[in-house]
């Protein structure tokens, strides 16, 4: 008994000494502060997880539902038994909207075009941005100040003359018209590539590049040899962007190449004109009739070629992004855009 | 003088191109012991020295008479240095005069102070003078140079391209960087003029005109203001619209994303930077939006009027399926209209912020880390690192993320209805005024939001 009792107080003891400790570690200032802190820091992880996961989920959950959707059966439009993974699977609307879009041709089209842009692009808005960045001349900030004024006016104020410009010189309806305009740094949002140049050889220190001087290189030699090599992240930046916004860009594209000359349509301008395409072939190949209005006038059916269209047209791009990802977002982080 | 130089040294260059191909075949003659054509070469090379030394001859004339002329400037001008010298000496005098003529403080001052002033305008004049001088020295002495070369015979004539690589290369490196300046920018320039400056002010001048084509021509005529009454009066777009309406409509819009996605994309930004699991692997889904192109899809969904209505564009957003999942959950009708407009909010605010998070990551990871670091040992917390430091170094950035939404807001702006509706009628004159007024009202928002930001955000000096 007596042991027993001793062990207990014993214990009692040790329980109380401990609670003390922790009273005691609680109410220096410092632990109070570094406890609030594990606590503060633990729910904000939580909410970090949830937020950018759940963003996560919501950029994905749109293109996993058009890989979902594009990949039904036509009939099944109107079947309620699928939500998400197809009862059949079936590649019906994929060949529908391939043909719709003429596939093949536009893809070429889009890849030819894009690809000329990306490398003009990259071509004169280094130059410019270096220039802007390092050579001191009369009228530099003049210029850099007009760049950013490009940026500001809306397309629409240029678009209609520069097209009946392009009418007049009989150059419509050709890919020329767009690679003469990024040629000479007037593309798709040339402005902000100069920009990012621009910011991106400020941040190259100064000695690197007058060791090459007094090596003997003249600008040309500095810009090719020293400053183009250490901008690899600006270079791959304004590479992806520039051909994605080319890919993406059905105003220009249409307005100046194909509306004119439909050989020439990219995939951007044609899935723009897919509904209506798929709408008349139908129509013509009398193939309502044969469906039945219960599908025909199900808006679902449409979506389901449009989907698949909309798969076609991204997938290369997605493809490419896949590869280019990392290094595209260590440039963007190396590049300092901002200055 | 110039003209005199050139043809003469294209002469030199000429007979000297000669008279080595000549030498060149008399060698292959000798070697080939054929004695007839070595004479006859020979000859053939004889008489063209008597041509030869005639325009060497001339040449050294020439050049000794230029040299002369320098020497005479150079002469001139070593008095002028002279004279400005002795003028210096005497301001200097009065710069270290140490009593003032009428013996005031004040007097003696003023006397010091304007000598030194105006000795050192004079000494950078002298130094101005100095090196023209040293200029003409120079070539003074190059001239000599090639004089001597000329009367033993040793001096070659160089071709077009190498005297230009050396004539380059005798300019100053910060006049080549001037001139390959220019060269840079000389294809934008030339772009800014035909694509940008040419359209812009024809949008300028049809707006202020009836514009309709005809037959592949343009007819022109004044009208004034009156396109933009009728755009006002008489122009509705698709949804019944007036003009009015509709900038009033996207100004409150714009401004509202405007505030929602610079926050939104700090923010994540700020999260993004942050080590966590799958740091990689969300970076790259982060900026699908950038690639992906929803407008496209969106645009698509418009199509074919009637048969597809909204209905088609609404069943396949997330709200939709959100809602139906509300609906089930039998949750009161407006609180689940609320989540599900919060909810399709939210997908556009993404799609709209990739290149904004872009922006800031890059802003965001420019910080130094050793202004962390010293917080970290002062025992600042995260949120006060933020606060105190995040912030206001990326403040600067602000107005670029904002100026970039509202440009990609803008071209995404239902204004452009009427542009398409005026150009669908041929109503060109309509349509630039459309234009104009989008230009005038992006100008007024972004010069608004460039006001107060400045005011606000621009702690941090910029480079």
């Amino acid at each position: 008994m007596t042991k027993d009792s001793q062990v207990l107080t014993n214990l009692k003891k040790k329980i109380n000494a401990i609670q003390l400790n922790i009273k005691e570690t609680i109410k220096t200032p410092t632990k109070q502060r570094i406890l609030k802190d594990k606590i503060a820091n633990f729910f904000m992880n939580i909410l970090k997880y949830v937020l950018l996961y759940g963003l996560c989920f919501i950029i994905l959950y749109p293109i996993i539902q058009q890989v979902a959707v594009a990949l039904r059966l036509p009939e099944d439009v109107n079947n309620p038994t699928v939500l998400w993974i197809p009862e059949t699977f079936s590649l019906l609307n994929f060949r529908a909207a391939m043909a719709a879009l003429n596939y093949w041709q536009s893809l070429r089209n889009t890849v030819v075009i894009a690809f000329g842009v990306t490398v003009l692009q990259v071509v004169v808005t280094s130059i410019m941005g270096y220039a802007l960045a390092r050579l001191r001349f009369k009228g530099r900030n003049l210029i850099f100040s007009l760049v950013i004024f490009t940026l500001i006016v809306p397309y629409a104020m240029i678009s209609l003359p520069a097209y009946i410009n392009f009418n007049k010189w009989g150059m419509v309806g050709k890919p020329i018209t767009l690679f003469l305009m990024t040629g000479f740094g007037m593309g798709i949002k040339s402005g902000v590539f100069i920009y990012l140049f621009r910011q991106f050889f400020r941040g190259i220190p100064e000695e690197l590049e007058e060791s090459a001087q007094i090596d003997g290189a003249n600008v040309f030699q500095v810009f090719l040899r020293v400053m183009l090599p250490n901008a690899r992240g600006a270079i791959v930046t304004v590479a992806l962007l520039a051909f994605v916004w080319q890919w993406n860009d059905n105003y220009f594209s249409a307005l100046f190449i194909s509306e004119n000359n439909p050989n020439m349509s990219t995939l951007a301008t044609q899935l723009q004109y897919l509904i209506w395409s798929i709408d008349q072939a139908l129509r013509n190949a009398g193939y309502y009739a044969f469906i039945g209005q219960d599908i025909s006038k199900n808006p679902f059916f449409f979506s389901m070629i449009q989907n698949a269209g909309g798969i076609l047209t991204m997938l290369p791009l997605l493809v490419l992004y896949f590869f280019v990802q990392r290094l595209f977002v260590e440039g963007v982080e190396r590049t300092g855009i901002v200055g | 003088m110039n003209k005199k130089q050139s043809s003469l040294h294209k002469k030199y260059a000429k007979l000297y191109a000669k008279r080595q191909k000549l030498e060149k075949k008399l060698l292959k003659a000798e070697n080939k012991n054929d004695n007839d054509s070595v004479l006859a070469l020979s000859s053939q090379i004889d008489n063209l020295e008597k041509e030869f030394s005639e325009v060497r001859n001339d040449k050294v004339r020439f050049l000794t008479e230029l040299n002369d002329q320098d020497n005479k400037k150079l002469q001139t001008l070593s008095e002028q240095y002279d004279v400005l010298s002795q003028e210096r000496s005497k301001w200097m005098e009065k710069a270290n005069l140490r009593i003032a003529p009428d013996g005031k403080l004040k007097t003696l001052r003023h006397l010091n102070k304007v000598g030194q002033r105006k000795a050192q305008k004079l000494v950078r004049k002298m130094i101005a003078i100095a090196e023209k001088m040293q200029e003409l020295e120079n070539r003074i002495n190059h001239r000599n140079q090639d004089i001597d070369k000329i009367k033993l015979d040793k001096y070659v004539p160089l071709g077009f391209f190498v005297r230009m690589i050396k004539f380059w290369k005798s300019i100053p490196y910060e006049k080549q960087q001037k001139i390959w300046g220019y060269v840079f920018c000389l294809p934008w320039v030339i772009g800014f003029l035909i694509f940008f400056l040419l359209p812009i002010s024809e949008s300028l001048w049809w707006s202020l005109n009836v514009v309709k084509p005809d037959k592949g021509v343009l007819t022109i005529k004044w009208n004034g203001f009156n396109n933009f009454k009728s755009l006002f009066t008489d122009y509705v777009d698709a949804y019944g619209n007036t003009f009015a309406n509709v900038l009033a409509n996207s100004l409150v819009s714009l401004t509202l994303n405007l505030i929602v996605v610079v926050i939104f994309s700090l923010i994540i930004a700020v999260l993004l930077n942050t080590k966590f699991k799958g740091n990689a692997f969300v970076k790259a889904i982060f900026f699908i939006p950038v690639v992906f192109n929803a407008t496209a899809i969106y645009f698509a969904g418009e199509g074919l009027g009637g048969r597809l209505s909204s209905s088609m564009s609404g069943n396949f957003t997330i709200a939709n399926d959100f809602n139906n999942l509300l609906r089930s959950m039998s949750l009161p009708d407006r609180f689940t209209s609320f989540l599900v407009t919060a909810v399709n909010q939210i997908f556009s605010i993404v799609n709209m912020s990739g290149v904004q998070i872009l922006i800031f990551l890059a802003a965001i990871q420019s910080v130094p880390a050793s202004l962390y670091e010293a917080a970290k040992m002062e025992g600042a917390t995260k949120y006060e690192m933020f606060w105190k430091i995040t912030f206001p170094m990326v403040s600067p950035i602000f107005l670029t993320a904002a100026i970039y939404t509202i440009i990609d807001g803008f071209s995404k702006s239902s204004i452009l209805g009427f542009y398409d509706i005026a150009k669908g009628q041929s109503a060109y004159g309509i349509a630039s005024a459309v234009a104009v007024m989008y230009f005038i009202f992006t100008l007024v928002f972004i010069g608004a939001v460039y006001y107060i930001m400045k005011a606000r955000l621009f702690y941090y000096d910029e480079r």
